[in-house]
Order: C-alpha cells, then structure tokens, then sequence
C-alpha cells in the first residue's frame, strides 16, 4: 500500500510574508525546542527563504529575543 | 549616497528615563543631523531577555529607522560600544517594512509585581536560558536580503 504524503509548501511564498528578525513567534516556530534551526525537508520551506531565515534567527538570538540554548542546557 | 538603515538597541532596563533620553540623543546625533524629522524611533518598551546579558535579565528594546551616510555609523557604533549600558546593538542595511507589534511581550520591572492572590493559573514566561560567557562578535552591519 502506498502511503501519500501532502507536499509541503513554503510558508513565506504561500502568504506573501517577508522575514523579520525582530519577529519573536515566526522565528520560535522554524527553531525546535533545542534552539536549532529546523531544516527545510521538515518544514517544508523554499531553498531562498530558509537562507534568509537562517539569517534571521541568528539575529534574533543576537538580540536575545530567542535562546540559543534551551533552559535545562546549562 | 544615504542609505536606509535599522538599529536595534538594547539598553539595561535599570536606567532611568531621563539618563536613556540623554544616551539615545548623543547617539542619534551621531547618526542624522535632525533626530526628530528623519529618524523613527520605536520603543518596546522592557522584555525580559532570553538569556541573561553580564547579569542582566531584562533590557529596554528601542528600534531606530533612518537614512544616513555610511560614514556617520562607524562613530555611532564607537560610541555604542563604549557605553556599557548599550546591552547590545545590530545595524541592519535596507530593513523590510515591520509590522511586529511587541507590546504582548512587554514585561514590567520585577518592582511592581504584587503578589498574586486570585487562584487563576499562573501565565509567567519560562525562566530565560542560562548562556557562558561565550558571546558572538556580530555587531557589524548586515545586509538584509
């Protein structure tokens, strides 16, 4: 029996939206509960848009805005 | 040629208000000529940080957008870097249109906190991630994509 899998689309192409850095929640939402950046065959984002949230979510660790480690890492 | 930039600048949420008018104004002079027509400021307000900054758990977010010669910013992250209630600071070049309003994460100083005595759930933020001292060198300006 094949199993069907429905193909994962990118997030920011489908809504329109651009990447924020300062946005705190879209960038908790691409980084797992270990603070790392979660990969595009799970998420499901285009090639050009995980460069520019890689980008952004090492900028809003800069900020202090999301951990770079989880809380118990330490 | 002016190109326009965004700074985020976290200054330490012990501060009184008149000292952080005065430390923001020398370094929005250091960047535009006339600080009230061509820079937006917004403030966040005081967040707790994710992780604590030399000790400090909470810092006081303020975002500055302007156009300003390249030139005008080697000095104003000179000046940013020497004063040590400057928590951190990122220059971003060609920011995108923000439309993240922040005042949900906006926490008060730990002063004002009474103590709670209704029975409702308790909704504080998680404690903030304890980090080493290892911290990175990413103060330049960056190009946004």
């Amino acid at each position: 029996m094949t199993a069907y899998r429905r193909k994962k689309t990118c997030h920011f192409c489908e809504n329109k939206v651009a990447i924020d850095y300062k946005d705190q929640h879209m960038l908790d939402r691409f980084t797992n509960d270990r603070g790392k950046i979660l990969p595009r065959r799970v998420t499901g984002t285009c090639a050009s848009h995980q460069r520019q949230l890689a980008t952004a979510i090492k900028r809003g660790r800069f900020l202090a805005l999301i951990p770079y480690l989880p809380d118990h890492a330490l | 040629m002016p190109r326009s930039y965004e700074t985020v600048l976290i200054f330490d949420s012990t501060l009184e208000e008149s000292v952080l008018e005065q430390k923001l104004g020398r370094l929005q002079g250091a960047l535009v000529d006339d600080a009230d027509e061509s820079m937006t400021v917004t403030q966040w307000g005081t967040r707790k940080l994710a992780y604590p900054i030399g000790k400090k758990e909470q810092g006081t977010y303020i975002i500055l957008r302007y156009d300003t010669e390249p030139d005008r910013l080697v000095e104003f992250e000179r000046l940013a870097k020497l004063d040590e209630q400057v928590l951190r600071q990122l220059t971003v070049v060609d920011p995108i249109e923000s439309t993240i309003e922040p005042a949900a994460a906006t926490v008060e100083p730990a002063a004002t906190v009474e103590p709670v005595t209704t029975t409702e759930p308790a909704t504080t933020p998680s404690e903030p991630a304890v980090t080493s001292a290892k911290e990175p060198a990413e103060t330049g300006v960056e190009e946004e994509k």
